[in-house]
């Protein structure tokens, strides 16, 4: 399926383990990838943008058939120079389908990117997106999953860096449509340098929601002076049987816990590579089974 | 407002006490003024320049009042938050006079019977539930006022009716009127520095601490149905008093509109408690504004309790500006059916080591809407600063919503910020208990609510919390508006 | 025997208000102190600044160790030479595991004694952790924990000790160790404290407590009576048996 003319590699053992197209839009380039009802593909698809200086518009529809569960990974850290993307997504997930879908994002200082991604999964679907960012200048990364079946469930993990001069704004929405919907939108952010970090989240339940489960956790750790940190966590309940919380929280290492490293030796640089490592501890476990991504991502922290 | 330092006797129309007012008004009240008639409804530089001139204001104040009705003209309705477009503004009675007050009914026997219930059920007193129902009557109670006027005139507390205090105590007034919230923030800030009338002037000396709080039965006068009335507090340093503004028991009234102000100044190691139930009827729209400035050292207390009225939209807002200054929000919102509470608060911390804590509670019910909106704000001069906000929402049947929209902005990394927030039904289990020990279901429902908002009602004086609690007793019972 | 610690007229104050006023105290290799006194009188303090903790300032005074004065070192520099404080009330540090830790605590030694050998490698670590641990009788899934999170008290206690033994210092400082532990536990404890010392005859060890019960596993060589910021006196095991008997009050 290696295309020279696409603007990514895709690598997976199996090439027949699903079909990639492409789509025909007027704006964009757009390409479908689909996973065919009833397959369950065991190894991660790779999605590996290419190096390229020029302008980057698309769009990438992912889609699962009924049934069906795979892990992609979208890996946009191959110096991918480009100085601006604009890049849409839609996910459908259908019944009963499971997708892991982990976004990987180092470009390079310079770029500016704008994405807008959303998912829409079925009855007892699952869909839970990792999205890994430490790249990008400026950043406006639109969010948003919607339950759309009964007993779906929708998960987001979002995970940021921001140093010198970044201009990084997160928005994710989950939308509970229908009944019995569950999940959670985790936002995890390290501030530093001189930087802005912006997460603006919101879990919407509606009336057709009852029984739905909804929670958002938005927690930055705000290590240097010159950064900007917002958090805007949101709650839009619209019936009662529901069980919904947010929580925000903004704060910087605490000196009681340095001084408790240093008294066993650590000296300070260290003691804070440690204390990040261990505030995204669980996020990072998440990946460690998909070697190349996870060392990537040590390696920027 | 009881003005200590003048009896009710000759002297020009504004100097009289508001006791003068109500006995020449049960006396004039059938025929309304005819010059009134033209000013009945609607806003224009001229009623502006009116109101000015039957208060006999100074030059400054008439033309800040002009300034902010041009404001008012120019600034736009805000672009988010509930749906205002249904006011409007030609059919809005914006000066009230005493002779001719607006809303209210004739006499006692017009007044409905459901009315009368919900007096008795709070346990109002006779004298004010005819006050209350804007029939007018006689207040009785003067004795109490005077016994309260010498202590406070004893401790240099200047505690009275604000257009008094204009006269007055001018001066004073024109160091601190709008200074805190400028005609020019908002609207309905610029609309309330056109048409401000009547309201509350506390001035609390340094050093002195008054204990008892001075309470809201000072303004029992439905003649001004508080539309605009602006509150101006100014404690000195190291003073301390506790403001009771308010009444539980429902106003009844077809004023449409309340766009009061409330400012209030806390100097350096002053402590100040603003504590406010709100219960207007349920046409209006309460678009309060109300704010507070810490100095050095200082604490503000915000206790508040929002149940009525079709529209709310209440922020009060502490600006942390010196180092070590305090806030603490307290707030409760009861939204029913067909209303829309929109409450929150706002902090900005500017000084060092500043902190704030809010705890909302809210409550929805047969179809009310309630959000919960906040803005904390860590400046890059408010190192070490704390804030924590905690926010949970109680949405009692599924017709019913919630929403809470915090926002959250640091500057400063040495901060530490948590928000919380919690939405969810009544606990089926809870419920089950009580009802098992023979506690009918509507009774147990009411004791679960008052036990979620107990936290913020033990804040109140007693007889409040009393009232709070009756009230909330009644919201869950009848679900007519 | 070398000094190992000596504090001279120590003055310290933390936001301007003087808690120790002048502490003398001198520990040589092989020795063991106990610092005993009423709550209030200092003790905590003086330990967390032979430590360095930043939030003290001292105003007057001296802290040598090894003859070399040390008050103008990091936290982790007094750490590196061999300084050990097992805290009252140690930290719960969620995200990093008790191994990932003492890993790290163990390569920054290494590092400094022998900065031409490699560093552990993990799995060796992990293992003489595991060999550390059952000697505490500590459970193995521990050293996956976060760091002191979800210990009850007596388990934090036991994992200072147990970091104790991973590093080896050469000047341990206990602080209120005993407090909170059951007798078991206290043996343990004291039998590697012991242990530690008998391995490394130039250890010197400050046990800083309030109650006696761990004076009768580890018998001390000289107790030290603090009160007020000052140490009052200074004695044998004797003084001990006396504070038994009579209290702190009657001094």
């Amino acid at each position: 399926m290696t295309d020279f003319s696409l603007p990514f590699i895709i690598e997976h053992p199996n090439k027949r383990d699903f079909v990639l197209a492409k789509c025909y839009e007027e704006k964009q380039e757009c390409y479908k990838l689909t996973i065919p009802a009833g397959k369950q593909l065991e190894k991660a698809i790779y999605i590996k943008f290419k190096p390229t200086t020029n302008d980057l518009n698309l769009n990438l529809i992912i889609e699962l058939g009924k049934g069906s569960s795979a892990t992609i990974i979208e890996d946009w850290c191959a110096e991918v120079k480009s100085p601006t993307i604009r890049f849409g997504q839609q996910i459908k997930c259908h019944a009963n389908s499971n997708l892991k879908y982990v976004v990987l994002n180092c470009s390079s200082q310079e770029t500016k990117m704008t994405e807008k991604r959303s998912s829409d999964v079925a009855s007892d679907a699952k869909c839970h997106v990792y999205t890994y960012h430490f790249g990008s200048k400026k950043l406006d990364s639109r969010l948003t999953q919607t339950a759309y079946g009964k007993g779906a469930e929708i998960n987001t993990d979002i995970i940021a860096k921001s140093s010198a001069d970044q201009d990084l704004s997160f928005n994710c929405e989950h939308d509970y449509a229908e009944k019995m919907g569950s999940g959670e939108i985790g936002m995890k952010g390290i501030a530093q340098g001189k930087a802005i970090l912006s997460f603006d989240g919101l879990v919407n339940i509606r009336k057709t929601g009852s029984g739905s489960t909804g929670y958002l956790k938005q927690e930055t750790l705000n290590l240097s002076p010159d950064t900007t940190v917002m958090a805007m966590p949101g709650l839009k309940i619209d019936t009662n049987d529901v069980k919904a919380g947010h929580s925000a929280a903004v704060r910087n290492l605490s000196d009681e816990d340095l001084y408790y490293f240093g008294a066993r030796g650590i000296e300070k640089e260290m003691a804070k590579k440690l204390l990040i490592t261990g505030f995204l501890g669980k996020e990072l476990k998440k990946i460690e089974a998909h070697k190349t991504a996870y060392e990537s991502i040590k390696k920027l922290i | 407002m009881i003005d200590p330092t003048v009896k009710s006797e000759a002297g020009t129309k504004s100097e009289k006490g508001i006791f003068a007012r109500l006995n020449r008004d049960t006396l004039d009240h059938s025929d309304p003024s005819d010059y009134m008639e033209k000013f009945k409804k609607g806003i224009s530089p001229q009623l502006v320049a009116h109101i000015s001139k039957d208060k006999e204001e100074p030059e400054w104040m008439l033309h800040q009042r002009m300034k902010a009705y041009e404001n008012f003209t120019r600034i736009p309705l805000p672009n988010w938050g509930p749906n205002l477009e249904a006011l409007n503004f030609d059919e809005i009675c914006f000066f009230a006079k005493a002779a001719d007050k607006k809303g209210g009914y004739e006499s006692w026997d017009k007044v409905p019977a459901y009315i009368k219930n919900t007096f008795d059920r709070l346990g109002i007193p006779e004298a004010e539930k005819k006050v209350l129902a804007g029939v007018g009557a006689q207040y009785e109670s003067e004795v109490i006022y005077h016994s309260l006027e010498n202590e406070l005139k004893e401790q240099g507390v200047l505690f009275l009716d604000m257009d008094l205090a204009l006269q007055k105590h001018h001066d004073l007034v024109q160091k601190y009127f709008m200074k805190c919230v400028p005609a020019t923030d908002h609207k309905f800030s610029a609309l309330h520095g056109a048409v401000w009338s009547g309201g509350t002037f506390l001035y609390v000396p340094s050093g002195v601490k008054v204990k008892k709080p001075l309470q809201a039965y000072f303004r029992m006068n439905a003649m001004n149905m508080g539309q605009f009335e602006h509150t101006l507090i100014i404690v000195e340093e190291g003073a301390e008093a506790h403001y009771i503004e308010g009444c539980s028991a429902p106003k009844y009234g077809s004023n449409a509109l309340h766009a009061g102000c409330v400012e209030v100044f806390v100097s350096k190691g002053a402590k100040f408690r603003y504590s406010s139930v709100e219960n207007w009827s349920k046409d209006t729209y309460n678009l309060n504004t109300k704010r507070a400035i810490i100095e050095e050292g200082g604490t503000m207390e915000w206790v508040g309790g929002n149940m009525g009225s079709g529209v709310t939209m209440l922020y009060p807002c502490s600006i942390l500006k010196g180092r070590n200054a305090r806030a603490d929000h307290l707030g409760i919102a009861f939204a029913n059916a067909g209303q829309i509470q929109d409450t929150g608060a706002r902090v900005l911390h500017l000084g060092e080591n500043t902190g704030s804590k809010i705890t909302m509670k809210s409550i929805s019910k047969g179809g009310g809407h309630s959000i919960y909106r906040s803005d904390i704000r860590i400046a890059k001069t408010a190192k070490n600063a704390i804030s924590q906000i905690e926010c949970d929402a109680l949405i009692l049947d599924p017709i019913s919503v919630s929403d809470t929209f915090p926002n959250i902005k640091v500057d400063n990394n040495s901060a530490t910020v948590s928000h919380e927030a919690r939405v969810g039904r009544l606990n089926e289990e809870d419920i089950f208990y009580l009802t098992s020990r023979g506690i009918e279901k509507a009774q147990a429902e009411a004791m679960i609510v008052n036990g979620f908002i107990s936290p913020i009602v033990r804040e109140l004086p007693l007889e409040y919390a009393v009232e709070m609690n009756r009230l909330i007793e009644l919201e869950m019972e009848n679900s007519i508006g | 025997m070398t000094q190992l610690l000596e504090i001279k007229d120590l003055e310290v104050a933390i936001d301007n208000k003087t808690i120790l006023k002048g502490v003398n105290l001198t520990i040589k290799e092989g020795e063991v102190h106990t610092l005993m006194g009423p709550n209030g009188s200092g003790k905590s303090t003086l330990s967390n600044v032979i430590m360095g903790h930043p939030k003290y300032q001292v105003t007057s005074g001296d802290i040598l160790y090894k003859g070399k004065n040390i008050l103008k070192m990091e936290p982790h520099e007094r750490a590196l030479i061999g300084i050990f404080l097992a805290f009252q009330y140690p930290k719960e540090i969620t995200g990093v595991t008790l191994e990932e830790f003492l890993l790290a605590a163990y390569r920054a030694k290494q590092a400094h004694t022998d900065p031409d050998k490699p560093p552990i490698l993990v799995f060796r670590f992990k293992k003489m952790l595991r060999e550390v641990m059952a000697e505490f009788k500590m459970p193995e899934d521990f050293a996956e924990r976060f760091l002191n999170h979800g210990f009850s008290g007596g388990e934090k206690k036991k994992a200072e000790a147990l970091q104790m033994a991973v590093l080896q210092p050469t000047l341990a400082i206990m602080d209120e160790t005993d407090s909170g532990l059951d007798v078991d536990a206290l043996k343990t404890i004291t039998a590697n404290i012991d242990k530690v010392m008998r391995k490394r005859e130039k250890t010197g060890v400050l046990l800083v407590t309030h109650y006696q019960r761990i004076l009768k596993h580890l018998e001390p060589d000289y107790v030290h009576v603090m009160k007020n910021g000052r140490i009052i006196k200074s004695g044998g095991p004797e003084l001990a048996h006396e504070l038994e008997e009579k209290g702190y009050e009657h001094l």
